[in-house]
């Protein structure tokens, strides 16, 4: 009886102002909000909305709204052959990432005291440089005949002839998995650091070999975080601009090459923006795509309802 | 006409308002910055050597020198719809040509500018009123002694067997590249309206591709590649950091490109901008600059080539003779075509 009162009351006027100073709800999250409104949607929106006008010398044209542009870059098969360049270049980089990152992440969950400082520490030292300086460090450990690498296998006689890895895909690989690492290592190490080890005791307990243990408790439990890694590594490695313009070489592009090249060389402004919306929209169905998948995986830890 | 309090009350509010903007109105005329795009690194220390000069004899004036690729800031007055922020700025011949059709630069003020009169005609009439030649560079080749036993003399020479593999090329959205291109296209019999037979000679080279004029001499030193076209001042660059990197100008000759300083539209001070080009075409600062390690090559009549510059710049007359010139208002109207054909074929 007393619900049906209350809900007849008209609603009060200060309670607005209550969950505010209260705090509850979105609204601490406003100033968050408005800044990324601000300073990250609205110049998107522009830019993207720039893939469907006229511009002349810097300007819309009146009245040119056009879907030119974009069927010109979807019917275009240069860009779609960067596009899955692209695209297997950042599934390969994490994928490897992955494989790198587990074990280091298993083993700091293991660790205790000043060792699992002194590891955190070189996970995390990387990120005190940029990734300008790591690309760079990549080109003087790869780079021609005068390479680090190069001079030291030409020197202990393995090969006679230099290697040439600088200015193709793989050194696009080896540096964007290099510096993507602690990109991986984060999630990971946050879940399998604060994993339940009762299940891997049970499960000892019960008969089960390590191996088995792992396999069958460990990696199903630090699932969030593979899946976390996952998308955090795929995202900044599909629309990486930096690594492929410094380790690819001038013959190499990916999507994220040919924004710029149309953007800041070419000045076709409609057409860059035209790449920058494939771009953004194929990593958003992506990371749609692995975060789907990964709660289809990680759905026995939910409790059912 | 009767004041009422409320107008009393106004002019009175305004002319206190006037009296404490005034020192700043002041101010601001006596302290003044002129925003210069300049070049990178070592190149820009001519400039710092007339900022340095300029702001000693006016009274206030900062000089800010800002080194960029004149594209990024094509890019950037392009975004900012007219409102530049640089006043003055220095542009290779296919910029400078886009810069007028697009309106970012504007024509030149003969008079405010005297020493624009002493500029060789011939140079001179390549800016088409718009700005001053200032220097001039050269694509020539350079390649690393290290590896290349016979020294190439020519354009041709790029393409002997055993280099196959060992040529870089720089990517033709560039001026450097356009130019390369361009010398390429007449070794084989093409011109700037037949650029076809350059890109056969392209598919024939099989050029390792180089993204900036300063990723060529960095894989020039790597021994990644044995030889490259380049720009004169780069390769001497280079070379005074005591790498074996030597420069040559190949036959039938070394394609020429003017740097052409203009007064970009909207600037606050065209007074200023006059006088940094006018200073530009004095015979100091042109024998400055052209002299080591900068080797920009003087388009003021009268100024000597130094000695040291024999191997980056002509000295002789027989030597100036043989310098290619483009014509570079047919390649402009093509540029994006030829981009977007190189990216088809090399990514």
């Amino acid at each position: 009886m007393s619900d049906v009162t209350l809900d007849a009351l008209p609603p009060r006027r200060f309670s607005w102002r209550r969950r505010i100073l209260e705090g509850g709800g979105l609204w601490p999250a406003v100033p968050a909000l408005v800044y990324l409104a601000v300073f990250l949607v609205a110049p998107i929106v522009t830019l993207l909305g720039f893939g469907f006008v006229t511009l002349d010398r810097g300007q819309v044209a009146d009245g040119s709204f056009t879907l030119e542009h974009m069927t010109g870059v979807l019917t275009d098969p240069l860009v779609w052959r960067l596009t899955w360049r692209s695209f297997w270049v950042a599934v390969v980089a994490t994928t490897l990432t992955l494989f790198l990152a587990y074990p280091v992440a298993y083993a700091f969950s293991h660790l205790q005291g000043i060792w699992r400082t002194l590891l955190l520490v070189a996970i995390i030292s990387p990120l005190l440089t940029s990734a300008l300086v790591r690309a760079y460090a990549w080109i003087v450990i790869l780079g021609g005949r005068r390479g680090l690498l190069n001079q030291t296998l030409l020197s202990t006689g393995i090969i006679d002839q230099p290697l040439q890895i600088l200015n193709t895909s793989m050194a696009v690989l080896i540096g964007m998995t290099q510096i993507h690492l602690p990109f991986m290592i984060l999630p990971l190490l946050a879940v399998l650091a604060e994993r339940d080890r009762r299940f891997e005791e049970a499960s000892l307990n019960l008969g089960a070999g390590q191996v088995a243990t792992f396999f069958k408790v460990v990696v199903p439990m630090s699932l969030p975080g593979i899946v976390a890694g996952f998308a955090l590594v795929f995202a900044v490695s599909y629309t990486n601009f930096i690594i492929p313009q410094l380790l690819g070489g001038g013959n190499y592009s990916t999507l994220a090459v040919q924004v710029y090249e149309q953007t800041i060389v070419v000045l076709d402004w409609s057409r860059g923006a035209a790449l920058a919306t494939l771009l953004l929209g194929s990593c958003f169905l992506m990371i749609l795509l692995i975060t789907a998948v990964g709660a289809h995986l990680t759905r026995w830890s939910e409790v059912p309802k | 006409m009767t004041l009422s309090r409320r107008h009393f009350l106004g002019t009175g509010a305004a002319l206190g308002a006037a009296s404490f903007a005034m020192p700043g109105l002041v101010r601001a005329q006596s302290s003044r910055e002129l925003i210069v795009v300049s070049f990178a690194g070592q190149l820009q220390e001519p400039h710092r050597w007339l900022a340095d000069q300029m702001e000693a004899e006016i009274p206030g004036l900062t000089v800010r020198l800002v080194p960029s690729e004149s594209q990024d800031i094509v890019a950037q007055i392009k975004a900012a719809q007219g409102f530049s922020p640089y006043d003055v700025m220095p542009n290779g011949e296919p910029p400078h040509l886009i810069a007028q059709t697009e309106g970012y630069i504007v024509p030149l003020d003969a008079a405010a500018v005297p020493n624009a009169a002493n500029v060789e005609p011939t140079f001179m009439a390549l800016a088409n009123g718009f700005g001053v030649p200032t220097s001039y560079s050269l694509i020539g080749i350079a390649y690393n002694e290290a590896l290349v036993e016979t020294p190439p003399t020519s354009w041709e020479d790029m393409f002997a067997p055993e280099l196959r593999g060992m040529v870089g090329f720089p990517r033709a959205s560039s001026n450097l590249g356009l130019g390369a291109l361009v010398a390429l296209a007449r070794t084989r019999g093409g011109s700037e309206s037949d650029l076809e037979p350059g890109w056969a000679a392209l598919e024939e080279l099989q050029p390792v591709i180089g993204r900036s004029p300063s990723q060529l001499i960095q894989m020039l030193e790597r021994e990644e590649i044995a030889m490259a076209p380049i720009w004169n001042n780069d390769a001497a660059g280079a070379a005074g950091k005591g790498l074996p990197i030597r420069f040559i100008m190949p036959d039938p000759g070394p394609i020429v490109v003017l740097s052409m300083t203009s007064q970009i539209e909207g600037t606050q001070h065209p007074d200023l901008v006059h006088d940094w080009m006018n200073r530009l075409l004095s015979p100091e600062y042109q024998a400055r600059a052209a002299d080591a390690p900068y080797f920009f090559g003087p388009t003021v009549t009268g100024v000597p080539v130094p000695d040291a510059a024999a191997e980056y710049t002509p000295t002789t007359p027989e030597a100036l003779a043989r310098l290619q010139t483009v014509d570079w208002s047919v390649i402009a109207p093509q540029r994006g075509e030829i981009v977007d054909r190189f990216d088809r074929t090399y990514s």
